[in-house]
């Protein structure tokens, strides 16, 4: 790479793994990166401490609002980048960064092509984290379909004294005729049914 | 009778709002808890931020389309000059006061030990500089956001006491989700913020509301109600249904009998959730009662130009905003827009757009279109008079 000095950043994210993941990212991009939870004393102690260059925030800090309070009582603090001056990124960058969650705040002064490739390499770690959550998600939501539908099979087979391929027949069938989802018709039958247990005892006993 | 389709199954009726988990958000939590928005065919999504500097970046890039904002925020959003500017418009005022200025329990005795009258801001504001001088160390206070009324009402009370407040006194950012651990630790000594920050110092004894905000501008708007500017130029009957539904929202909170649910409803987890249980246990809890809070009484909504340009002076003053005139307030500020919508209600609203500000030291009545329209006091520190006829050409 270039012979630029590393630039200072200090990181702010509340979740540790993928503020892990974006520190390795940085450093491995030559940079110095500043890993901390801030506490009561405060951010405004902490930036005036490490002068960092550039504050990568996740934009679900409350701290945002102090870092931006701090940028208009001190000429020198770090101000948030959409708002820079000599616009160091384009709006399709911001874009992508307030989409991914990524804030930042940069002094003055330092090149607009390394921001935005500082800027880049955040929303790359934030998105790809995102995209692992959601994968994570959508596994733990199947096996939990799978066990629900399981369940509303076993209660129609008991309801309609079939077998399991007739009852997995009906539920289908019955999903297909309301345009639901296989497990949300499931849930319906299973909250159905249920109630219909509890019913059916007190009926009887006003029949009798 | 043929009930006409609600307008949120057409396509183009959904709207996303913006809030922060604040005791004044409450307007847009309760239209959408008690079917308001339904019931005006909007389908309404909440999303919540932690701060306002997000909110502010996710309207500007289209995230949202609007929200819950600090009454200086679409000033400054709309008139900045030192970067992109992204139009807002104000439909209606949200709520008024609610702000505290709180100092722990050393600078609070401190201030009683010194004989001052508690009740007169512009002398504590003196006698807090007279003890950091005697001290030899300036005080340390804690502002929440820049283009907020706590940040502006904070900075006039110190200015009350003369030119020396600044060397005296030093702000220091924090947030207030650590405002409680700042003053455990005596990293900061005294804040300015919202409800239910100054609520929760006193209640876990960390310190004393010395003053409201009420005492430094009297019913002052806090929060409003800040959408795109082309958003509403686009979904005009979208934004006049938007406002009637928080109008009823915020009828039904200055109503106390309701405040029992209210308080359920805000500790859901989607909102404030715990944030506010420690308050459980005190009859007084939602609404301090030296704070003022309110949301509908006394044409509260109205969004007065006045009012505004008042706010963008200060912000001005502040070097946030170059000059602002009358003209550049009234594509923010929109009175008309919120008129329409209040008539449509059946709800009187003022004939005038502007008054002068700082002049009422009580409630008074106006002319509205259909008889006498009651309005708030508006009096400001140390008498000052915010007159809009010489700053605000038509």
């Amino acid at each position: 790479m270039s012979s630029q000095n590393p630039l200072r950043i200090l990181l702010i994210d509340k979740d540790p793994e993928r503020a892990s993941q974006v520190c390795e990212a940085l450093r491995l991009e030559g940079h110095d990166v500043i890993r901390q939870r801030p506490d009561a004393s405060g951010l405004t102690a902490a930036v005036a401490r490490d002068q960092p260059d550039m504050v990568i925030i996740d934009m679900d800090s409350p701290d945002r609002d102090t870092l931006e309070n701090m940028s208009t009582l001190n000429n020198h603090a770090p101000r948030p980048i959409v708002f820079s001056a000599n616009e160091p990124c384009d709006r399709t960058t911001m874009h992508a960064a307030v989409k991914a969650g990524v804030s930042a705040y940069v002094v003055d002064g330092i090149q607009p092509e390394r921001v935005r490739s500082i800027i880049d390499s955040a929303v790359v770690q934030f998105e790809s984290f995102q995209a692992l959550k959601a994968e994570l998600e959508e596994t733990r939501t199947a096996l939990e379909d799978r066990k629900v539908i399981e369940k509303a099979k076993g209660l129609i087979m008991r309801h309609e004294n079939c077998d399991e391929e007739t009852a997995h027949r009906m539920l289908r069938s019955v999903a297909m005729e309301h345009s639901e989802r296989l497990a949300v018709m499931a849930r319906r039958v299973i909250q159905i049914t249920e109630g219909k247990d509890r019913q059916g005892a007190g009926s009887v006993q006003r029949a009798s | 009778m043929v009930n006409p389709t609600p307008l949120h199954k057409h396509s183009g009726f959904h709207v996303k709002l913006g809030f922060v988990p604040l005791l004044d958000s409450a307007p847009l939590i309760v239209a959408r808890e008690l079917g308001l928005f339904d019931a005006e065919g909007l389908e309404v999504e909440l999303v919540r931020e932690e701060s306002w500097a997000s909110l502010r970046d996710k309207v500007s890039f289209g995230l949202v389309d609007g929200g819950h904002m600090l009454a200086p925020m679409p000033l400054s959003m709309s008139l900045a000059e030192d970067r992109p500017r992204v139009p807002i418009v104000v439909g209606m005022v949200l709520s008024r006061n609610g702000n505290g200025i709180t100092l722990n329990n050393t600078i609070y005795n401190h201030l009683i030990m010194s004989g001052v009258d508690l009740d007169d801001p512009i002398a504590t504001a003196s006698a807090l500089v007279q003890l950091a001088r005697s001290r030899g160390e300036p005080i340390r206070l804690a502002s929440v956001s820049p283009w907020s009324c706590h940040d502006l009402q904070l900075r006039d009370w110190l200015a009350s006491a003369g030119p020396d407040a600044q060397s005296q006194v030093q702000i220091i950012p924090v947030s207030p989700v650590q405002m409680a651990d700042a003053f455990r630790a005596e990293a900061v000594e005294g804040c300015c913020v919202g409800e239910p920050w100054n609520s929760l110092l006193e209640y876990e004894q960390l310190g004393r509301i010395l003053h409201s905000g009420h005492q430094i501008w009297q019913n002052a708007a806090e929060k409003v109600l800040g959408m795109r500017a082309d958003w509403t130029e686009q979904h005009a009957t979208m934004h006049r249904h938007l406002i009637r539904s928080l109008l009823a929202a915020c009828q039904w909170l200055d109503n106390p009998h309701n405040h029992g649910l209210l308080r359920e409803i805000l500790a859901r987890p989607d909102y404030l959730g715990n944030r506010i249980n420690a308050l459980d246990s005190h009859p007084y809890s939602l609404f301090h009662p030296r704070l003022h809070q309110h949301f509908f009484r006394h044409s509260a909504n109205f969004p007065w130009i006045s009012q505004g340009h008042w706010l963008a002076s200060r912000l001005a003053s502040r070097q946030q905003l170059g000059k602002v005139t009358g003209e550049m307030v009234r594509q923010v500020f929109r009175p008309d827009l919120f008129r329409d919508a209040a008539a449509s209600m059946g709800i009187d609203t003022p004939v005038i757009d502007s008054k002068t500000e700082g002049r009422h030291q009580k409630p008074f009545t106006l002319s509205g279109r259909y008889g006498p329209v009651s309005v708030a006091s508006d009096r400001l520190l140390g008498s000052q008079l915010h007159d809009w006829k010489s700053k605000v050409s038509d």
